[in-house]
């Protein structure tokens, strides 16, 4: 059963030597056979391939085998001797050694321990020993002198009789957490250190200190940097012991390239400055100063760079992303805490700022409160005044005892009360405050006019009133002298007839006289007697008439808007007028049917169309012809849109127009103005005109004057339509705005109106060639324009008219359409011999839609004819 | 997670007399025995005279193969010469001994 051969001191022959080889290999296959036969053997080699074999109670040692290697933790058992007889995976790899090389050997060729005291150590021999387990920290440190923190657990390892046979150590490197926890530590610490610091610099050192110290760097501070100059200013940094500080301002650029990431916000990690591209060529320098390893972090302010948080090593030293983690921790933790600092500050100041304000409100308040001419108080819900300021007594004569044993209710004036119960029942169903007028008694039992405000507040009301009696009397003596005012202007319209109404009245008084007489005469015939009788009766009967009419108008009426129709108004002024304005001036009414009604004071409208006819009058020198037209008028954006204080909608046009002298442009500027008149001094006040236009302007209408010198005047009214009546509107449904492609050359001397046109035509389509006046337009046409309509006002400066500039027009281009535009209405126009009845007229102002409508309109009578 | 390499850590010895090598299969049961024993055994009887180099054969095949070996673990001996096997974990000294003549008279202390 030997394995071996018996040793020879004798040298072998070659023959032997063989011989001696096989009996080896035999033995060594014998030796190979009974280890296989008694289980010594657990793999086997065929080839390149190993078998594991598997015995008896292979499967639980495998399992506890799979066990052991998949732990994390590593397991070292050893003999009674501190041999070890085994190892884990984890083990081999905790200590970089491979099992193969330790196994058999002292634990001390795997670590050495070292325990935290001399009680640790004590019971760890113990447990070893057999003794109770141990478990608890301590520290390894492996043969290559680095060391690791481990929490371990020894136990003793026994046999099936239970005597201990070795040691079973299981352990776990737990530096990590420790550094972790004591990285946390140093958060902590940071945040109690701080906690009581105010001023920002003693902040920056303490964190420094502690980064410092936590980290066990050579040096750790914070500097202001100035982006522009590219330096650091550092007041106080932390040094550990031997190390120089580098308090003061240093240049970034003298130590190295690393300021530009820094401008980029990036945080820069150098382990050895001398293997850093940033810094190599610096390195010596960055040396001196014991910054071999450095962390520079920004902080920054709103997204500015403004300071440097800077760590460095006196050696090249690594920078685990641990401690980058604990540095920008630390970094945040400090940045909040100088902010809360400041904010903090900012809070003390605002709240003695608040302080003070509430102090200087309180004043004011109470400054107000006695000052106040206001009638202030709190009222409670059974209406007592609780509380009153001065202004009660200097006002009503109460004091503040007085209102204490009275409610609101007796205060207010008998006749009030009911309107008063019913504007304080408003607060009862949610608003906000009110606002009312009554009157309240007085002391000495007279009342004043109050004005008052109540807002409630839980169960008071506060209550705020204002003595308006003065401007209640003011108030009615305004209305009164403008009631005078207004009577007065009507007066002197007045006068202004009663030259044509005496030259009346003296017709009629000789008519009257003339047949007395004769009456005298022929009292014996009877049929002459009544024929004088009646003449006479004819002409009392006309003097009657005109006097009633004259004393209806100047009777004293109440300025009251009401629904009125113009039509009828305006044609029972007819009569008065022809009188008034003398048989030489011809008088036209036009009504059209359907005319809307309107919302105004109709004294108002008699009192306006009665000046203006004067106007007219005088302007025609007492021979020519007064238009009076009226017109539903719907006003668009279009035309608002260049008026001042015009809305769009609809209106009736009041046109009053003359054949008179006009007015230049500078005067019709002037013509709504108050006191501005052309007539000689004592034949007019001035005040016609402004009146029209104040009364138009009241009615939320608007006026406008068309004057041409020679010419004539016409001022139109447009009077807003009344809404009683919209359901008499007719809709119109036409596609208005229908545009088209033609020419067209606009004739306009007033150059805003001619843009308007151009614009307002061009929109709708058509090709758009313009003149200012009738020759210039001619010459256009005769340079040989084609335009399929002449566009042209009625009234331009210039030897050749409108009419005769259609005519030539007709015979350069028998087609082209002809479209008069014109201020003057109609009547006026074809009256005074400008046009002939039928030609196509656009009324101004127009809007875009009459244009539209009406330029399709000529265009299409041109294009079928 | 055996050596990737053979263990050379014993020829640290300056001059050893002896020289070893046990083949052995990962970390099987008898192999780690293996290893334990050969390493107290030569430290018993053999202090500062011998090379023990550890092979695993699980990942180093090749060795097995030029050591004509089939049975691991396997404790050879290279040095002195004749070459010599000792199969199984190596738990029997006193074979041990007798096998590589080692004299008695060096029995060193098992207890610390």
């Amino acid at each position: 059963m030997s394995a071996g051969t018996p040793d020879s001191a004798t040298q072998p022959m070659s023959a032997e030597l063989d011989v001696d080889k096989l009996r080896a290999r035999l033995a060594e296959a014998d030796e190979t056979l009974r280890a296989l036969r008694e289980g010594l053997v657990d793999a086997i080699v065929v080839g390149d391939r190993v078998f594991t074999l598997e015995g008896a109670h292979a499967e639980s040692n495998r399992l506890r085998g799979d066990a052991l290697s998949q732990m994390d933790d590593a397991v070292v058992a050893t003999d009674r001797d501190g041999h070890v007889i085994y190892m884990n995976p984890a083990a081999e790899r905790l200590h970089a050694r491979a099992a193969s090389g330790t196994l058999g050997r002292a634990v001390g060729t795997l670590y050495t321990e070292r325990w935290y005291s001399d009680a640790d150590r004590a019971q760890a021999e113990a447990a070893s020993a057999g003794l109770a387990p141990w478990r608890g920290h301590s520290v390894h440190r492996r043969p290559d002198g680095t060391e690791f923190q481990v929490e371990s657990s020894i136990s003793a390892l026994r046999d099936g009789s239970g005597a201990p046979t070795g040691t079973l150590i299981v352990f776990r490197d737990v530096s990590e957490r420790m550094r972790e926890s004591l990285l946390q530590r140093a958060l902590v610490t940071l945040s109690d250190r701080i906690r009581d610091i105010d001023d920002p610099a003693d902040l920056a050192y303490a964190t420094a200190e502690i980064l410092g110290r936590t980290l066990g760097v050579s040096r750790a501070g914070y500097g202001i940097v100035d982006r522009t100059a590219e330096t650091i200013t550092v007041k106080r940094d932390w040094n550990a012991p031997g190390i120089v500080t580098i308090a003061g301002v240093l240049k970034f650029r003298e130590h190295g390239t690393y300021i530009d990431d820094l401008l980029r916000g990036e945080t820069v990690i150098v382990s050895d400055v001398y293997d850093d591209p940033r810094t190599a060529s610096t390195a010596e320098m960055l040396c001196r100063i014991s910054a071999r390893a450095f962390i520079n972090m920004p902080v920054t302010e709103n997204g500015n760079f403004v300071g440097l948080l800077y760590l460095n090593h006196a050696d090249a030293r690594p920078w685990p992303e641990q401690e980058l983690r604990f540095i920008r921790d630390v970094a945040e933790r400090a940045r909040v805490a100088i902010d809360r600092r400041e904010v903090q500050q900012q809070l003390v100041a605002l709240a003695r700022s608040l302080e003070r304000q509430v102090a200087d409100r309180t004043q004011e308040r109470d400054r107000t409160w006695v000052l106040s001419r206001d009638l202030l108080g709190v009222c409670d819900a059974q209406g007592v005044f609780l509380s009153s300021n001065p202004a009660w007594q200097a006002v009503l004569g109460w004091r503040q005892v007085d209102l204490r044993d009275m409610r609101f209710a007796d205060l207010v004036h008998p006749d009030d009360l009911a309107a008063t119960h019913r504007a304080l029942a408003r607060l009862n169903v949610g608003t906000a405050s009110v606002r009312f007028e009554n009157r309240v008694r007085h002391r000495d039992g007279g009342f004043r006019d109050l004005a008052w405000s109540i807002v409630p507040d839980e169960a008071r009301f506060y209550t705020v009133a204002r003595d308006i009696t003065e401007e209640k009397r003011s108030a009615v003596e305004l209305e009164n002298s403008q009631r005078q005012l207004r009577q007065s202007q009507k007066l002197e319209a007045v006068g202004q007839l009663t030259g044509g109404i005496a030259h009346d009245f003296n017709n009629l008084l000789q008519v009257v006289s003339s047949n007395l007489q004769l009456m005298s005469r022929n009292v014996a015939d009877p049929e002459k007697l009544q024929q004088r009788i009646e003449a006479s009766r004819a002409a009392v009967s006309r003097g009657a008439q005109l006097s009633k009419q004259l004393l209806a108008f100047s009777r004293q009426q109440a300025l009251e808007p009401q629904v009125t129709d113009m039509g009828s108004l305006v044609q029972g002024m007819a009569d008065m007028l022809q009188r008034a304005l003398g048989e030489a001036i011809e008088i036209a009414i036009t009504v059209p049917p359907g005319l809307w009604r309107t919302f105004v004071d109709p004294a108002q409208v008699e009192n306006a169309v009665l000046n203006l006819s004067i106007n007219a009058r005088d302007a025609m020198g007492s021979r020519g012809r007064l238009s009076i037209e009226l017109a539903n008028t719907p006003l668009d954006l279009a035309y608002t849109g260049g008026e001042v204080d015009v809305n769009p909608g609809d209106y009736v046009l009041l046109a009053v127009s003359d054949t008179g002298s006009g007015m230049p442009p500078d005067v019709v500027a002037k013509a709504f103005e108050p006191f501005f008149t052309t007539k000689p001094v004592g034949s007019g006040s001035g005040l016609g005109l402004s009146m029209v236009y104040g009364f138009v302007k009241q009615s939320s209408g608007h006026a406008k004057i068309y004057s041409e010198v020679g010419s004539g005047t016409s001022v139109k009214m447009y009077l807003p339509r009344s809404e009683v009546e919209a359901d008499v509107r007719v809709a119109s449904a036409e596609p208005d705005e229908l545009g088209g492609t033609e020419s067209i050359l606009v004739v306009e001397d007033d150059p805003a109106v001619l843009v308007a046109a151009v614009d307002l035509l061009s929109e709708l389509g058509y090709v758009v060639l313009t003149a200012t006046d009738a020759a210039s337009a001619l010459a256009v046409l005769e340079g040989g324009a084609v335009v399929d309509l002449l566009f042209t006002d009625v009234v331009m400066p210039g030897p050749l008219t409108s009419p005769e500039l259609a005519a030539r027009a007709r015979v350069l281009l028998p087609e082209v359409a002809v479209l008069y535009t014109s201020g003057y209405p109609q009547n006026a126009i074809v009256h005074g011999g400008r046009l002939d009845a039928g030609v196509e007229l656009l009324h101004k102002p127009y809007t875009r839609s009459d244009l539209a409508k009406k330029v399709r309109a000529a265009l299409g009578v041109a294009a079928a004819g | 997670v055996a050596s990737a390499v053979p263990s050379r850590d014993e020829l640290a010895t300056t001059s050893p007399d002896h020289r070893f090598r046990l083949l052995v299969a990962g970390t099987t049961a008898l192999s780690a025995r293996a290893i334990v024993n050969a390493r107290q055994f030569c430290d018993s009887f053999l202090p500062g005279r011998y090379a023990l180099e550890i092979v695993d054969i699980s990942r180093h095949p090749e060795v097995a193969q030029a050591e004509q070996i089939v049975a691991v673990p396997v404790l050879i001996r290279r040095a002195p010469l004749p070459r010599r096997l000792f199969i199984g974990d190596l738990s029997e000294i006193d074979r041990l001994k007798a096998e590589l003549g080692i004299a008695l008279a060096q029995v060193p202390s098992r207890q610390p």
